[in-house]
């Protein structure tokens, strides 16, 4: 399994935080996991030390609703920045909410996570955006 | 004297019996008194005149004569000029006028009579018989036309009543309508509200499930290597409880999408696509349980939002092989055809078959009727909202041990085919 430079983790909910965290950790998937409870502090760490993590960063694991700034929000931003070709972005998401769905199509989003986040929809997905 | 009609005797005794007056004119008191004479046992009340200025002073007071007796030949104004000047009073035109004239008054004098408006002649001498006939048809006359005044004002009255509470009931009418209008409006802010309400709980629950749902699977794998019997059990337990409750905000999040999904786009869905359609989807569920499905489509195509038709024939379909009769292959008929206006889905099975009680709650939400069949029992609700507000209907026909047929009658469209 390869394993990535950094993941940035992006979900307001602590515990699912801790989780998908926690499931990254234990996988040994990244070497760096970088976290943030909403699409603006998500920015503000992109920015830091002169946007130098941003250029890491190979998978953005981005929730939907978020207070602040939400995944969307978050995603029209992002894709305004130089370096967002570098990285993968999955949303997590509770439901396949069709509008959500939908409105995600209009973004560069490589693929969709179900929550709660398991080992093995980890590994799938690390899988199929990063092998092969 | 003739004899009234029935319901005009009864007519009259509603309203006041009218008294019958006559005007009697002539300049001469003798030839008043014979009159008077002749016609006073008939029972009229008489006033007199001795001149045309004398009629046309009574007149002025008095307008409710029956008849007017009238000699020609009288000093300063005669009978025609008197009858002109009575005549120009709109109110007076009503009073017929019975001249008495000497018999040898000529033509072009009687023509004029006439056209003032006067009715009939009596020539001198006079016959007391004949007087009283005339006097007779005149008076009848009036009591006719009395009735029929009297008779058109209760008409009248009864009229003005009626559109007093016509307009009455309209008025309520608006009124209610207005109430119901706001009552209405009240209950789909209300709906709209609880289908919101659905929508942000089950939406908020997703995530905490969600998270328990990972913690625990974290939980059991860390622990796994030590697990015992009992505690593995328990784990499945969680995990079961976990899925009833995942399910559940599922369909709760499905009512609340088919009412936003209700103006879904209507296209020309052809039913045999969309049975293989399904049929594919559910290929393990008719391997497993062997089902024989028979189609008969005399309506090849309608008009209707394909994903909501699919999902009437996925939960017709589906419950018919999932409450199948063990002791029997399932076997199900899906036709439909015209019938009413209606184009008709009908889905039979022989299946388990449904008692009356269980018909009557069929369509509840959350109703499951056989408890040894995974499902959340939200799927007939679903499908019966979806065809409601498409203008159709649904029912059930069943019987216990035999096989439940559906019948969808959907609103008849022009393009259909």
């Amino acid at each position: 399994m390869k394993k990535l430079n950094s993941v940035l983790l992006i979900d307001d909910d602590p515990t699912s935080c801790f989780l998908t965290r926690y499931i990254i950790e234990e996988m040994n998937v990244a070497n760096q996991i970088y976290t943030a409870q909403s699409g603006r502090e998500a920015l503000d760490l992109l920015h830091a030390n002169q946007g130098e993590p941003a250029y890491t960063i190979e998978l953005i694991l981005l929730d939907i609703n978020m207070p602040d700034m939400d995944g969307f929000e978050f995603l029209e931003a992002f894709e305004t920045l130089p370096y967002y070709l570098n990285s993968s972005v999955v949303m997590l998401t509770t439901s396949s909410n069709h509008r959500d769905l939908d409105k995600a199509k209009t973004f560069r989003v490589a693929d969709y996570l179900n929550k709660p986040i398991t080992e093995e929809k980890l590994i799938d997905i690390v899988n199929k955006l990063f092998v092969g | 004297m003739e004899l009234m009609p029935d319901d005009t005797l009864n007519i009259t005794s509603l309203s006041v019996k009218p008294e019958i007056k006559i005007l009697l004119v002539d300049d001469r008191e003798d030839n008043l008194f014979s009159i008077e004479t002749v016609l006073e046992q008939d029972g009229y009340r008489f006033t007199r005149a001795n001149s045309g200025r004398q009629v046309l002073k009574i007149l002025l007071k008095e307008q409710d004569f029956s008849l007017i007796l009238m000699d020609v030949q009288m000093p300063d104004l005669n009978g025609f000029e008197t009858a002109s000047l009575i005549y120009e009073r709109e109110k007076l035109r009503h009073i017929p006028i019975i001249f008495i004239t000497a018999n040898n008054y000529n033509e072009d004098n009687v023509y004029r009579g006439y056209k003032t408006g006067a009715v009939d002649y009596i020539y001198k001498p006079l016959n007391p018989e004949l007087l009283k006939a005339k006097v007779s048809v005149f008076t009848e006359l009036y009591k006719k036309n009395h009735q029929l005044l009297a008779q058109e004002q209760k008409l009248k009255a009864i009229n003005n009543e009626l559109e007093e509470r016509v307009k009455q009931r309209t008025e309520e009418l608006v009124k209610k309508n207005v109430e119901l209008e706001g009552k209405n409006q009240e209950l789909k802010k209300t709906n709209t509200d609880l289908d919101n309400f659905v929508y942000t709980a089950s939406h908020d629950l997703k995530g905490p499930i969600a998270n328990l749902e990972g913690l625990i699977s974290i939980l059991h794998n860390k622990i796994e290597p030590n697990i015992d019997k009992q505690e593995a059990k328990l784990f499945e337990l969680i995990q079961v409880s976990i899925s009833k409750f995942n399910n559940t905000i599922k369909d709760l999040t499905e009512i609340t999408k088919v009412q936003k999904d209700l103006e879904a786009e209507v296209e020309a869905v052809s039913f045999q696509e969309i049975i293989d359609d399904i049929k594919s989807d559910i290929q393990q569920l008719v391997s497993v349980s062997q089902v024989v499905i028979h189609e008969d489509f005399q309506v090849s195509e309608m008009e209707y939002a394909k994903k909501n038709l699919r999902s009437i024939l996925y939960n017709l379909l589906t419950n018919g092989i999932k409450y199948r009769a063990s002791e029997r292959i399932p076997e199900i008929k899906i036709c439909t055809y015209l019938e009413d206006g209606f184009t008709v889905l009908s889905v039979q099975d022989n299946g388990l078959g449904l008692s009356p009680t269980q018909q009557s709650k069929l369509f509840n939400m959350f109703k499951r009727l056989h408890t040894h069949v995974e499902g959340s029992g939200i799927g007939l609700y679903i499908i019966k909202r979806i065809i409601e507000n498409g203008g159709g209907k649904i029912g059930v026909e069943s019987e216990l041990g035999k096989g439940t047929t559906f019948k969808v009658f959907f609103k008849h469209q022009l393009s259909e085919i």
